[in-house]
This record gives C-alpha cells, structure tokens and sequence, in this order.
C-alpha cells in the first residue's frame, strides 16, 4: 500500500504541526534555513568531507569561541509541546563541548533545553533554564566521542531527555514551561560547538529533525 | 495510529540505532537544489532545468549538440564533499533516458570511483558498472533490456560484493578488485547524462535520488 510521509508520522485526522527534517549531506549547508552564528572567522560550520561528515561545527583556538547554527530568530516550536531528534558526535579535543537542543529569543538565549556532551562533564546532561535559573541532569551515558542520537520533549510541565532509545533525564524545575514572560516567544533549535581551552573544537551532526508533539 | 513520531523513527525502527549519514532529493521545486547538487560539464553548451510542465517529469538535462561526446554530470558534493564509504553503502533512484537513440546515462555513487546503473542506447541490456580507480573499471550486466521508461535503480556495497536492482528485482551481483574501496576514496551522490557519438542534444531525466551508509 502506498503511503505518505504524512501518514507515517501522524495518526489518521490529525493536523500536523510544523516539522523540520535536515539530512546536513550535499553541497554546502542550506543559508536559507540555517543561520551561522560565529565568534569570529576562525569559526566555521561547513559540511565535511568525511565518511558520515554531516556538518561540522568548528571553533577557532580563541577560549570559549563559539561555531553555532540556528533559524535565525524564527521561532515555529511550542514551548510545551515540540520535540527533537539528532544524531551528533564531538572529536576528541580538551575543554569542548556540544549543545544541542531549543532556544527562545529571549533574552539572551536564557530560556533553553537542550543535550550537552563536554569534555569537562562526566556524563551527557540535560540542560534547561528559566532565566537566571538553570537545571542540568547528568545521564548515565558517560561523556564520549562517539555518534549517538538525542532526543528531547518538550511537555506541558517536563523536559524530556533521551540517547540511543533510553530516557535518561527528566527535568521538571527550572524549565522554560515554567515561566511566562512577555515577548519570550517560542523556540527555534540550535546546534552549538564550544571550547574553552586552547584547542579547536569540533561537532560533526548528521541528522536533525523537529517537529510540534 | 501512528506507530512513530518522526521520520528517524521509522527509518530505523525507533532510535536505538544511530542512524549514518544519508542524502535524500525529489527533484521538485522551481529550481535544482544547489545546496544538494554541484555540476559540472564537458565542452558545451547543454542545458539542464526542472521539467516545469510534466507531470512527474523531475529534473532534465539536454546535451550539448556542438560536442559528439558531451557529458553533464550532477554531484552531490559538488565534488569536494564525499560522505559516503565506499565499502558500506547503499542508493536508490528513478529516472530515463528520454531520447531513444546515442543516449546514455549513469545513476549511484561516485568519485573516480563508483559503484552505478549504466543505461547506454548502444548495448543490449541495463548493467551495473563500477570501478575502483587504482585498479580498473568492470561491468555486469543485468536481464533487463535497455528502453526508454522509468526505472528505479538501487544497488548496495559491503566493498566484497555489489547487488543491483530494478524496480525492487535482483539482476546482478559484481565482485572483485574493480568495486570502489576505502582506500580508493569515499564517494559522493552522482547522476551523469552523456551523448554516445553524435551531432544532436540528448535528453535523460531524474525524480529522485536517495544514498545512505550502512
């Protein structure tokens, strides 16, 4: 029986939400969808000529240079109800981290949910914040250097972290769900390289998909 | 009832499995791509664009006529970008040949290298072609008749044998030392249209291309 992608991602009456699904292979990476966001031009986010290259988020040697991709403010994803799914790895390099996950528009970016993978963590964590508050969830996954895929749901009052098919953290406090500020809007999903030594910083993500729950 | 929520989901029946890197184009749109696809051509002037009044027509590219062997050629890397290993690999596409006579075309992964369906109006029969660049090229052929229609081509490599299909049935597995191998080079997305001795434009079109490692 032929099928629609629709169909295989919604159940029959629904009316889907956005999605978003990136495969990060080709050419170059799409400007049009994604914006960069580079501390300086040491910084790169440009597809890799690698097996299973995807798009490599590359720092400079400057500590706490920054190689970020996001949607540029546009901001489609429900906070209480918007989940992601990636498959990312960070090369081996002291002091680097990656964070993958929503952002808000404001302000500053402090109303976040995202996967953290860093050299200076023991384990993956799941990050959220509300405002000056923040909430960070170790897994049991050890930190690593490998791909995995992360997922991350955002409910009506939790966040919800996954890697390789298994829940390792919910966050209930400290969540942007929890606050309501006028002018914070919605999330958009960031792919975020950082380092804080003096060593180039790499993540390499291979596959993205987000889509309102 | 859905049974998942994402496409990954699907793909990889939930997401226990870290999925490898994958390229997925339909050919629709007003215009190719450029962000998926590189081109490049042999002296010419062909011409190449979305086929905008066909129902399911995808993208045509149209030989030059001022050169008996003209090629044009898509890459999905552009040539500078190779995701794909050579040992560990799979594609799958539809396109034809539209014109019926000195056409030919080839669809899979390359870089010097590839593993490909191989249509030309000159022989026969389909056949996989593939080659590893520091050693030679080989052919196999499949039972399927060259025409002019429609066809999925799919083929996968382990780097020891390579399988081809059309339209979902086995024709041929290659072996050897001509199969593309890692330490030949990694391989990017290809779609290759060329004319076979002649003084006219010749016409191959594509709908959709799909490559992915295991």
């Amino acid at each position: 029986m032929k099928r629609s992608l629709y169909d295989l991602c919604n159940s029959p009456g629904d009316i889907a939400g956005i999605r978003m699904i990136e495969w990060f292979c080709g050419y170059a990476l799409n400007t049009e969808r994604w914006s960069k966001d580079l501390t300086d031009g040491n910084c790169t986010a440009e597809y890799s000529d690698e097996i299973d290259g995807g798009v490599a988020l590359k720092t400079g040697t400057d500590t706490n240079d920054v190689a970020q991709i996001d949607q540029n403010f546009t901001w489609q994803y429900n906070i209480k109800g918007c989940a992601m799914i990636f498959v990312a790895k960070r090369l081996a390099s002291a002091g680097s981290r990656y964070d993958i996950g929503f952002q808000t528009g404001y302000p500053n970016s402090q109303y976040v949910a995202h996967i953290r993978n860093n050299t200076n963590d023991t384990y993956y964590r799941l990050i959220t914040s509300a405002g000056t508050t923040s909430n960070a969830t170790d897994f049991s996954i050890a930190e690593d250097n490998d791909f995995h895929t992360g997922k991350i749901i955002n409910k009506e009052r939790s966040v919800l972290g996954y890697l390789d098919g298994v829940l390792e953290a919910t966050n209930t406090t400290n969540i942007p769900q929890e606050v309501s500020v006028a002018g914070m809007g919605s999330y958009e999903p960031f792919l975020k390289c950082t380092h804080n030594a003096s060593a180039v910083a790499e993540t390499r993500v291979t596959y993205l998909e987000v889509w309102e729950t | 009832m859905r049974k998942y929520p994402s496409l990954y989901e699907h793909l990889n029946g939930g997401f226990t499995t870290v999925m490898k890197q994958r390229f997925v184009d339909e050919f629709s749109g007003a215009t190719l791509d450029v962000t998926k696809w590189g081109f490049n051509e042999a002296s010419g002037n062909g011409t190449r664009t979305i086929d905008q009044d066909t129902v399911d027509g995808g993208y045509k590219m149209i030989t030059s006529s001022s050169n008996s062997s003209n090629y044009m050629q898509l890459k999905g890397g552009g040539g500078t970008i190779r995701a794909f290993d050579a040992e560990s690999s799979a594609f799958i596409a539809v396109c034809r040949a539209v014109s019926t006579s000195d056409v030919a075309f080839y669809v899979g992964l390359q870089e010097d290298s590839y593993f490909a369906a191989d249509h030309g109006s000159n022989r026969s029969n389909y056949r996989l072609s593939h080659r590893n660049n520091l050693v030679g090229t080989g052919n196999t052929d499949s039972s399927v008749a060259i025409d002019y229609a429609w066809h999925t081509h799919s083929a996968t490599t382990d780097g020891t044998n390579c399988k081809y299909s059309i339209d979902g049935i086995h024709q041929c597995t290659a072996t050897g030392a001509t199969l593309p191998s890692d330490g030949a080079g990694h391989l990017e997305p290809w779609w290759q249209v060329y004319t076979l001795n002649s003084g006219t434009s010749k016409q191959c079109s594509i709908r959709y291309f799909e490559a992915w490692n295991i």
